[in-house]
């Protein structure tokens, strides 16, 4: 047994072995830890460390279970470190317990694991309030789940799974089958709670249809039209968020293929109203489908669902199912909240081909023509794609910068060309500080990375140094490597914008720029040779997706950093006297797209700057300049006398703490929290920079009431 | 056998020093409702590598039942 590789199973009987021990005969069970301290096999030191536990020696335990040596499968290895961080509890070390519960849930896949990490997470809830802030929580959110089967064992799953993506999720689990009551009903507890996100989880059940339906486009009609009215009340009453489970279709069926092939079998309908649902919640604001369908397909569904579950006690997907339900149902709430990781970092060696550029030389490694090579070349494929959407690449890598770049640009079957990336590094210096370097250059935060590398001490090196970044495990097989990225979901996203499909593009002019600013001589003449020209709207439908985004994250030039959700954009651009302004960027380079968001409410003779942010990719060009005086040119043609404006600190935006101040407001209170509010008088005659060619069109909608559905 | 069944009701309770006997019951432990014994069965079936009949799961009332049904299963690994 000790011989053999360590599994979940043996890991357990290794537990039960130091739990008989221990129970019996305390002295004995002193004895054989002593005798194992000088073994080195991993089970060894884990009876050793399950036996300290027994004893009562937490902290001994731990150190224990932190000497094992990382295991070959994931899942033994997520089960050390639950072992360890149930150790550190014990011994009120909250910080360690704390990192080795995220990493565990993070690679662990099994019920009965996350059940555990649910329970640890609870104990340290428990023993240690300021989780918030040590622990990389990034945000609180408070969901509720609706829907027709019960949700007390998803629920402490959903919570321990947001945990490890920095989330702290408050849940509020409703009565089975009572969903639609409790979104109607202005005295049920949901109205109290406050959801600022609704799941909907409804299965294939509450529908209804029966095996061959008399009316398949009513059938389908009304189950879309009854799900879209529920989206509507959940925005109205709580302006809150919905993610809309869709339908599995169920694999048991008495008409077999019948049922998808027949115009009214069930199974085409349940496919139709999948359809139905997901054009729907396009042009629905604030509404997003969670693909269950596909979901329970891809983890097999004959395993998702169990009947006896179901029938005893109305536990539907089956309990196996619940970590990979909670992990997509994460990634999607990470996407509402706009925490979705913004960039792929990569090592190159044996993750984009095989072999050693820097010892088998170009033609040497392996990538292309058939077998392992191909994996690599798919994998490539796999990345490309995900760049032409948005994410980010870069490169950061031990090797001879010169050597790293050579396949990307003369390997006959390379996919990713140097163009793919917006930072490349390859240098022989600690990975922790290239990703730190990566981050600054890209300007977004080292929570918006993912690291993906072959070599395990390289991803223990990040996840020790960097908890914020997310390490996925890879597995030696380069044929799995897209599966292992995929498994994550960590790019999820709402929808494709335009400033999407365009990202790479954007940032490779980005250093377009910085060449021309080192041959400018001022400041000034550099932005006059960018030819920028800016476009202002108040908002518009068509805008909307982009405009959400941007609020839900933009950190730096951000001065309120509300995280208003496209319902709260809705409400405060109907309210009468808003002032909504989008602005676009341009110059001779490329085209920035919507990259400034500002929103002012009109507070009697008064405007109020609710909500003030530019990306970060157009900052250090007089922008928000153009932003004011377009703001002080509608503030003074509609009878404003006075502009008010607000700092909430964050830990993201200092940058511009001192904004108002620099132009021209005095600030007039500051809080205990450290919000501080500001005035100032509209100037007479606001002008814009000279640098820029504007178009201004918030001028012309009279109190900016803009017609959005 | 008994001390797996232990760990189970250990883990499941969230209680290190939790102690059963054959006759423990619903009445023994308030926390044992509804939702617990579900926990327990599945978490059970995954322990034993077994899976319940629903028949059984709404007979099996204390650990002594526990413990009947899952030394008559086959399949014990």
């Amino acid at each position: 047994m000790f011989k053999q590789r360590l599994d979940e199973r043996g890991l357990r009987a290794l537990d039960d072995i130091a739990d008989a021990l221990a129970s019996s005969d305390r002295a004995l069970a002193d004895k054989v830890e002593s005798a194992l301290a000088v073994e080195n096999l991993a089970a060894a030191k884990w009876l050793r460390a399950a036996l300290f536990e027994q004893l009562g020696l937490h902290g001994e335990a731990a150190r224990e279970f932190e000497a094992i040596p990382r295991a070959q499968s994931a899942e033994v290895d997520a089960a050390r470190l639950t072992a360890l961080s149930r150790a550190c509890l014990a011994t009120g070390d909250w910080k360690k317990a704390a990192r080795a519960l995220r990493d565990s849930t993070r690679m662990g896949t099994s019920y009965r694991l996350l059940a555990t990490n649910a329970r640890l997470l609870m104990r340290l809830e428990r023993g240690y309030k300021p989780l918030l802030a040590e622990c990389a929580i990034r945000r609180m959110c408070r969901l509720a789940l609706l829907g027709d089967a019960t949700f007390d064992l998803l629920a402490p799953i959903l919570r321990v799974t947001a945990f490890a993506s920095g989330i702290d999720l408050v849940v509020h689990c409703g009565s089975y089958g009572q969903h639609a009551q409790e979104i109607l009903d202005p005295a049920s507890p949901l109205q109290s709670f406050r959801p600022e996100i609704v799941l909907l989880a409804t299965g294939w059940r509450s529908l209804g249809l029966p095996e061959e339906s008399r009316d398949s486009d009513a059938a389908v009609t009304q189950a879309v039209l009854e799900l879209q009215a529920l989206w509507r009340q959940c925005r109205e009453r709580f302006g809150a968020f919905v993610i809309q489970h869709n339908f599995e279709v169920q694999e048991a069926t008495p008409y077999g293929r019948l049922s998808a092939m027949l115009p009214n079998g069930r199974a085409r309908l349940l496919q139709r109203i999948n359809l139905g649902i997901a054009e729907a919640a396009a042009i629905e604001p604030g509404v997003a489908v969670l693909d269950v369908e596909q979901i329970a397909g891809a983890f097999g569904k004959r395993r998702w669902e169990r009947p006896a579950e179901w029938h005893t006690a109305r536990q539907y997907p089956a309990a196996v199912a619940l970590p990979e339900l909670a992990r997509h149902q994460v990634a999607l709430v990470r996407a509402v909240l706009g925490l979705s990781s913004k960039a792929l970092v990569l090592d190159l060696d044996g993750v984009l081909w095989g072999g050693v550029v820097g010892e088998d030389g170009v033609a040497g490694i392996l990538l292309g023509g058939s077998g392992p090579g191909e994996a690599y070349r798919e994998f490539q494929r796999y990345v490309k794609t995900l760049g032409e959407r948005g994410v980010l690449l870069a490169v950061c890598s031990k090797n001879n910068e010169g050597d790293a770049r050579a396949p990307f640009l003369s390997h006959p079957e390379r996919v990713l060309r140097l163009d793919d990336f917006a930072a490349f590094v390859a240098n022989w210096e600690q990975k922790d500080e290239n990703l730190r370097r990566i981050a600054t250059d890209l300007h977004i935060g080292l929570d918006s990375l993912v690291f993906l590398d072959d070599n395990p001490i390289e991803r223990d090196w990040i996840r020790r140094r960097m908890p914020e970044v997310e390490v996925p495990e890879l597995p030696t097989e380069p044929a799995e490597f897209l599966h292992a990225l995929d498994r994550g979901r960590y790019f999820e996203a709402l929808a494709l914008t335009a400033e999407d499909r365009g990202r790479s593009g954007s940032v490779r002019t980005n250093a377009a720029r910085d060449t021309l600013r080192e041959t400018s001589g001022t400041l000034e003449e550099y932005l006059c040779g960018l030819e920028m020209e800016i476009d202002l709207r108040p908002f518009e439908e068509a805008d909307l997706p982009r405009i959400v985004q941007l609020i839900q994250k933009t950190n730096q030039f951000n001065l309120t950093a509300r995280r208003h959700t496209v319902a709260e954009v809705h409400r405060l651009a109907d309210t009468a006297g808003t002032y909504t302004q989008a602005l676009r960027l341009r110059d001779r380079f490329g085209d920035s797209g919507l990259v400034g968001v500002l929103i002012a409410v009109r507070l009697g003779d008064a405007l109020l700057v609710d909500t003030w942010l530019l990306s970060c990719r157009v900052l250090g060009r007089r922008v928000p300049e153009a932003n004011f005086a377009a703001l002080c040119q509608y503030a003074a043609a509609t009878g404003c006398h006075l502009l008010l404006g607000e700092y909430h600190p964050t830990p993201r935006n200092a940058l511009v703490a001192e904004f108002f101040g620099q132009i021209g407001f005095a600030c007039i209170e500051t809080s205990p929290t450290g919000v501080r509010r500001y005035r100032r008088e509209v100037p007479d005659a606001a002008v814009f920079p000279e640098c820029f060619a504007v178009q201004d069109r918030t001028q012309l909608a009279p109190a900016s009431r803009v017609e959005l559905r | 056998m008994k001390l797996r069944i232990r760990r189970v009701f250990r883990e499941q309770f969230d209680d290190d020093h939790l102690e059963i006997w054959d006759e423990m019951s619903p009445r023994d432990l308030p926390a044992w409702d509804s939702l617990m014994q579900v926990k327990l069965l599945i978490a059970l079936e995954e322990e034993f590598g077994v899976q319940f009949t629903t028949a059984e799961a709404a007979e099996l009332r204390s650990v002594g039942d526990f413990l009947c049904a899952l030394a008559a299963k086959p399949t014990l690994v």
